[in-house]
């Protein structure tokens, strides 16, 4: 997943904290849609555009795994759109 | 549903080996979940030192397999239940000698595998995942 402003669609670009925070936001939502939860993922996959910016993703995704986080790749990427972040998980449902 | 199945922690028997606890990264080694094993991305980490060995590709690709087959064993599994593995290098150029290795490791039936040049943490040559068979289930 990647940065998406969940009331207009759009892509929400911004700051590498930014977008780790809109993108872990929407998947949490969309997790509980399906009946699961962020508790319940098992395997994350993160890449980012540079890995000088590792921190600044870590600080905000920390937040979002408080206790037994998942298991967890990350790698840095040139990625498309724009982006600087991309997320994706495997979840229990 | 899949409510039956039951997420938990791995952890490494060497706790030199437990990078998350030890540098306080907000990721677990591995996780099981049912019958089936999901390890972070693993790096050459030194079992004694707990230190990172940056040498030739050849010697940082040997200790990440071996700390990767410890986690897994550590979980009542081991390497020739892994199913799927993916391999990131720092450089392409090592692709060659990365089969090479990979071949002392997995003579036969080797797992099915994907691997991509992508920048690495900590400096790191390679870094590999894998998803395993458990062993026999406790749950």
């Amino acid at each position: 997943m990647a940065a998406i402003d969940p009331v207009t669609g759009e892509l929400a670009h911004g700051t590498v904290a930014a977008e780790t925070q809109q993108i872990l936001t929407n998947m949490a939502e969309l997790l509980e849609a399906a009946g699961s939860s962020l508790a319940k993922v098992v395997k994350v996959g993160v890449l980012i555009y540079s890995m000088l910016e590792y921190e600044n993703m870590n600080s905000v995704y920390r937040e979002f795994f408080p206790v037994d986080p998942p298991a967890r790749t990350v790698c840095g990427a040139g990625l498309i759109g724009g982006h600087k972040v991309e997320i994706e998980c495997v979840a229990l449902a | 549903m899949t409510g039956r199945l039951l997420r938990g922690v791995i952890e490494p028997v060497n706790p030199k080996l437990n990078v998350s606890r030890n540098a306080n990264l907000p990721h677990s080694p591995g996780i099981r979940v049912g019958d089936y094993i999901f390890l972070s991305g693993m790096g050459p980490v030194d079992p004694v030192t707990g230190g990172r060995n940056l040498g030739p590709i050849a010697e940082q690709i040997r200790p990440t397999l071996r700390n990767m087959t410890h986690m897994l064993e550590s979980a009542g599994s081991g390497l020739h239940r892994i199913v799927k593995m993916t391999v990131v290098l720092a450089d392409s150029r090592d692709f060659d000698e990365m089969n090479r290795v990979w071949r002392e490791f997995f003579p036969t039936d080797p797992p099915a595998r994907t691997t991509c040049t992508l920048q690495l943490s900590n400096g790191n040559g390679v870094e590999i995942e894998c998803i395993a068979l458990a062993g026999e289930s406790p749950f």
